[in-house]
């Protein structure tokens, strides 16, 4: 048992979590809820140095689970949400709630276990963890969460059971083979298990969960769910379907449609939910690359994503932590009150902008030099379009509607020191993975294909980088000078879950009513075609009946005689 | 010291940090500021003559300032886009009659 609990990192995350539940002492599960992941970290770190003797499996009703299997893809991703998990205690550690607490840690440990699953069953069992304990974090966000939580786990449970369903499919098709390996499309479980993963990952049409739970989950919750749904998703794409076209222009449209919605959203932390479902597209888009270099990339700008993305939702909780709100139209001039704030929003915004010498400079750009390299010339572009979106939404509206603009008025203190900390720490983490003197370096020997060379700092790269971001810097202050750029306003924006949300539940009440309208109908007719039989048997077979009065002989004969003539034209016709 | 045009009458609700920082709410620094991506963009054009695209490894449209106009034309773009889209798409907070989000 201590064998199975110590052979995947995960386990011990998710055995903390359990422990926290039941500890009354906030200052004991805060303690655990640092080291645990931490823990986990070295556990990954001792797994590396013999991958093959890491691995762990286990026979259960004579089907084998993998528990464990490491390579260096896990091991990245693994990395990268214990450090996640890290940062996410110290932002978390002024929130007395025991179920905040112990929902996280289970959840990430799910997320950790998920990654280092070998087989598809035991991926499922932690798929389904993740979206069971998460669902907490969405919830604690307050009353007006409860219906955004269902939707979530409605949807998550769905992704479950296709995964479930896909890998069976792909099981049987494979003798009974369940290895997580790489799938395909080329059977209709591959599909399966391709939706499965599309809906954590946030697909186009499938991504609204993203949008819907996210803002309206707790303010630590938010932070943390940004780090492991998705990403683990996305592992899962990375391990199962690498190389496939199809991904390709999934991902280029995903980093497409997010940009115009986020331009016209007013709660921040909605912006920054579709900026993470664009910031998702890149990723897919490498996967369907699935080149060295491509996939390279993906790895790199996950662990890039995870921190700037944290970041900036960190720093828009710790706003609304302040104020009360997240939406653009009541924030403004708030780098009065919350100066290292702002600086770590702007480090933020400026990674995931990708300035250079912070993170996504040196992680985006491997990805677009994979489709380049490619000659995806159409989605080339849209990845460049994109880019500048990203601008646009995080790089620009989010750190200035909220700290300059207009001045709001608020006058608020700055953030708690906790949450300072671990802003600082995910700042400096922006700046390392970028560094390029050791920095990037170390980034990249921790990739997949650490034999490919790709170097971000060259004299093109920097040059054309700072062209776009330049340009789209000036688009701005023009449209702005000019009073073309349009205020925040307060509303709600239509999504595709309009089509759930609104028209499904119209047709739901609309089938409702139809259906209590027809079954009384029904009903009616029913007893009325019951009564009518009834009285037509009665009056056929009753002693007073047509059948029991005397009928001419020769009709029975006459009837018989056509019956043998009737079967012997259809066997006639039948052997023709 | 003479206040700085943008502090409060209560200086205590500035952080301190903040009050160095107090020019970047000036009308004048946001007025001007449009020139520092002016002269980055000139820079960076310029630039873009001293370090062109490696041979074989550029797009069908890429010369020396082919980001730049990329990056004007796809942000203002978007930003153009938010008022159709704001028409079309905009409808009021208690549409879902789930009372708006976190405030």
């Amino acid at each position: 048992m201590i064998d199975m609990i110590l052979s995947n990192p995960g386990f011990i995350i998710i055995l903390a979590g359990v422990v926290c539940a039941l500890l009354p002492v906030s200052q004991i599960r805060k303690a655990i809820l640092l080291i645990a992941p931490i823990f986990a970290g070295y556990m990954i770190y001792t797994a590396t140095k013999d991958m093959e003797a890491a691995r762990f499996a286990v026979s259960v009703g004579g089907q084998e689970l993998t528990l464990m299997r490491m390579d260096r893809l896990a091991m990245i991703w693994g990395y990268v949400f214990c450090l996640a998990g890290v940062l996410n205690a110290i932002y978390g550690f002024h929130e007395k709630c025991k179920i905040t607490d112990s929902s996280a840690l289970i959840y990430m440990g799910a997320a950790v276990s998920g990654v280092f699953a070998g087989d598809f069953l035991t991926l499922f069992i932690f798929w389904e963890m993740a979206a069971i304990s998460s669902v907490m974090l969405v919830w604690k966000g307050g009353e007006k969460s409860f219906p955004a939580g269902i939707r979530y786990l409605a949807i998550h449970v769905l992704s479950g059971v296709l995964l479930l369903a896909g890998a069976v499919m792909y099981g049987r098709a494979n003798g009974g083979d369940f290895t997580f390996g790489y799938v395909g499309l080329e059977n209709p479980g591959g599909c399966l298990l391709l939706i499965a993963m599309g809906i954590k990952c946030g697909f186009p049409f499938l991504h609204n969960w993203i949008q819907d739970a996210y803002p309206k989950a707790s303010i630590t919750g938010t932070v943390i769910l940004s780090a492991f749904t998705t990403k683990l998703a996305l592992y899962a794409l990375a391990r199962a379907f690498p190389g496939t076209d199809l991904l390709i222009y999934i991902g280029a449209i995903m980093t497409c449609f997010p940009v115009f919605f986020a331009v016209i959203e007013n709660d921040l932390r909605r912006v920054l939910s579709y900026s993470l479902n664009n910031q998702l597209g890149f990723m897919v888009c490498g996967i369907g690359l699935g080149s060295e270099l491509a996939m390279n990339g993906v790895a790199a700008h996950l662990a890039a994503d995870v921190i700037f993305k944290g970041l900036l939702f960190m720093s828009m909780g710790a706003v609304m932590f302040r104020t009360g709100t997240a939406k653009a139209s009541e924030l403004g001039g708030l780098f009065r009150s919350m100066p290292y704030t702002t600086i770590f929003c702007l480090i933020g915004a400026g990674s995931i902008a990708a300035f250079p010498l912070l993170s996504a400079f040196v992680t985006k750009s491997m990805i677009i030099t994979a489709a380049l390299y490619e000659h995806e010339w159409i989605v080339l572009a849209m990845l460049l379009f994109a880019s500048a979106g990203v601008m646009e939404h995080s790089g620009i509206k989010v750190p200035y509607f909220t700290f300059f603009s207009h001045d709001s008025g608020k006058r608020v203190k700055e953030a708690p020191v906790n949450m300072l900390v671990a802003m600082g720490l995910a700042s400096i983490l922006c700046i390392f993975f970028a560094w390029p003197w050791g920095g990037y370096q170390f980034l990249y020997s921790l990739l997949p294909n650490p034999e490919v060379h790709y170097s971000p700092y060259t004299g093109n790269h920097v040059v054309t980088q700072m062209q776009l971001l330049f340009a789209a810097m000036f688009a701005f202050a023009l449209l702005k000078r000019i009073g073309v750029y349009p205020d925040e306003k307060r509303a709600e924006i239509l999504d595709f879950d309009w089509t759930y949300r609104r028209l499904g539940k119209n047709i739901a009440i609309w089938i409702d009513a139809m259906w209590t309208r027809l079954s009384a109908n029904v009903g009616r007719l029913r007893k009325r075609f019951i009564d009518s039989a009834s009285d037509k048997i009665y009056h056929m077979f009753s002693p007073a009946g047509a059948l029991s009065s005397a009928a001419p002989s020769g009709l029975p004969a006459v009837l018989t005689g056509s019956m043998l003539v009737l079967t012997l034209f259809v066997i006639y016709l039948s052997r023709l | 010291m003479a206040k700085h045009e943008n502090a409060p009458a209560n200086d205590e609700d500035i952080h301190p940090l903040s009050r160095k920082l107090l020019f970047l709410g000036d009308h004048k620094f946001i007025d001007n500021f449009i020139w520092l991506p002016i002269i980055g963009l000139v820079i960076t054009v310029m630039a873009g003559f001293i370090y062109p695209f490696p041979e074989g490894y550029a797009a069908p449209w890429d010369f020396f300032a082919s980001w730049a106009i990329l990056g004007f034309i796809a942000y203002s773009f978007v930003v153009l886009s938010a008022g159709p889209l704001f028409k079309l798409l905009a409808r009021d907070e208690s549409y879902y009659g789930e009372g708006g989000d976190d405030d």
